[in-house]
């Protein structure tokens, strides 16, 4: 399992405390993917550089 | 991270799991309380005196105080605590309420079998707060299959009409969720289903205890190894997971897949089951003999004991206590395999008791590791899948 590979085609890091929600995932989006997004985007905005840095490993 | 997560053994205790009963009213089969190799309740007595549960609740507000922890949180445990009537209910929360010093809350939990659950006990749970957490395997199948009275009798209709009234609008507030045993014997979706008919808020589904030396069911041939070729847990996780995941609307949460797919997306994990994060909590007993974790009753004989009192220690003396502390070290505490492993940040080597063997102790992966890797593997496909279609923007850029 490759834990190094970046999400995006292009290659860029992602950083969640600046996902543009509004244009990735509408609001009354109740998926479980939906509800797991705002959680991880709030969880960032409160705590960005943990978040981000576990975040770009993790994925 | 290596360094700040070894330090976490020092993090104070958050959460303190109170056995109020050491006695139950049902004899489940699987129950590492009664049928694992730590038989410690045998000689402990059947309640909590007072006095120990004042001198429990005075070492709680020492440490919250010292620590200055904005809350703690007490989980009402047993055996069946409902067991001690609503006066011990009652006396146990006021003894913690009235101890914790300023600029300390307490928060409550009971976890309980359901099967005393009535309006005069939730009036008093909702009164004070308690969330509560039911235990049920899924349908009356499963349920009745390890779940049953000492008579032999099954519990289900009992537990399904004290969560029929959990669940009614008027106590919905205090409904935590629902805990599942797993066993792969019963048909996983249809377990879900069925868990879903009583809408829990969450729900917790636990592999059975067990280890390199009492392997759990089904796994009496397992190698160490992150593949192998049977994962009949990860098999009947992934088929609850892809019915939740891929459902139109999120229908309830599930806190194992919740806490992957939070590692996952760089948070945090909701349960000592995967992560890497600390464990922030305690187990006391009715005489005030301090455990670990009560799943490390299913190490051996005493595997849940520390040798600690809370008439002579206290929690900060549990912190330097060598055996708590290995189990509070987050990656430091992992054996070399663990911590070589390409999904170590999401399974976290799974839970501490799963991990243990005669020779090696805690520092071999948990013996649900090759389940654990194929389920870790099979979440993060699909997130990684679903959040590439999200990561566009409507005109087809890419998000930096």
């Amino acid at each position: 399992m490759d834990t190094k590979e970046p999400i995006a085609d292009s290659g860029v890091e992602i950083d969640l405390t600046r996902l543009p929600l509004d244009e990735l995932w509408s609001l009354d989006d109740t998926t479980v993917m939906g509800h797991s997004l705002r959680t991880a985007a709030e969880a960032a905005a409160r705590q960005p550089q943990d978040i981000v840095s576990s975040f770009n490993s993790a994925i | 991270m290596t360094d700040g997560v070894v330090a976490g053994w020092r993090s104070p205790i958050r959460e303190l799991v109170v056995k109020l009963h050491e006695r139950c009213n049902l004899a489940c089969d699987y129950c590492y309380m009664y049928e694992a190799a730590d038989q410690g309740w045998r000689g402990r007595p059947r309640t909590m005196a007072e006095a120990t549960l004042a001198r429990l609740a005075w070492r709680l507000a020492e440490h919250a105080g010292r620590h200055a922890i904005e809350e703690v949180r007490v989980v009402l445990h047993g055996g069946e605590p409902m067991l001690v009537g609503l006066d011990g209910i009652s006396l146990a929360v006021n003894s913690f309420v009235d101890a914790m010093p300023a600029g300390t809350r307490v928060s409550f939990a009971i976890q309980t079998n359901g099967l005393l659950l009535d309006e005069a006990f939730l009036r008093l749970f909702r009164r004070h707060g308690i969330r509560v957490g039911v235990s049920i395997d899924g349908d009356r199948g499963a349920t009745d299959r390890h779940r049953r009275h000492a008579d032999g009798r099954g519990s289900y209709d009992a537990v399904v009409r004290g969560i029929g009234l959990l669940s009614k609008p008027g106590y919905r507030e205090i409904y935590g969720g629902l805990l599942c045993t797993v066993d792969v014997r019963n048909d996983p979706v249809d377990t879900y289903l069925s868990l879903l008919t009583h809408n829990p808020p969450v729900v917790d589904f636990l592999l059975p205890h067990g280890n390199w030396v009492f392997p759990p069911p089904e796994l009496a041939d397992r190698t160490a190894g992150s593949t192998h070729p049977r994962t009949p847990y990860a098999d009947w996780l992934i088929a609850i997971f892809d019915r939740w995941y891929q459902a139109p609307r999120r229908e309830t949460g599930i806190r194992l897949f919740d806490s992957v797919i939070a590692l996952l997306l760089g948070g945090a994990s909701d349960t000592e089951a995967v992560g890497l994060g600390i464990p922030g909590s305690i187990v006391v007993e009715t005489d005030g003999s301090i455990e670990g974790n009560d799943a490390l009753k299913t190490t051996g004989p005493a595997g849940g004991a520390t040798g600690l009192t809370i008439f002579a220690q206290s929690f900060d003396d549990v912190l330097a206590h060598a055996p708590v502390a290995a189990a509070r070290m987050g990656f430091g505490g992992l054996g070399p395999a663990c911590q070589r492993c390409d999904v170590v940040s999401v399974c976290g080597g799974g839970l501490y008791a799963h991990r243990f063997s005669a020779d090696e102790g805690f520092l071999r992966p948990s013996v649900y590791c090759a389940d654990l890797y194929r389920l870790v593997g099979h979440i993060r496909t699909t997130i990684r899948a679903d959040l590439r279609s999200r990561l566009r923007t409507p005109s087809g850029t890419a998000v930096a």
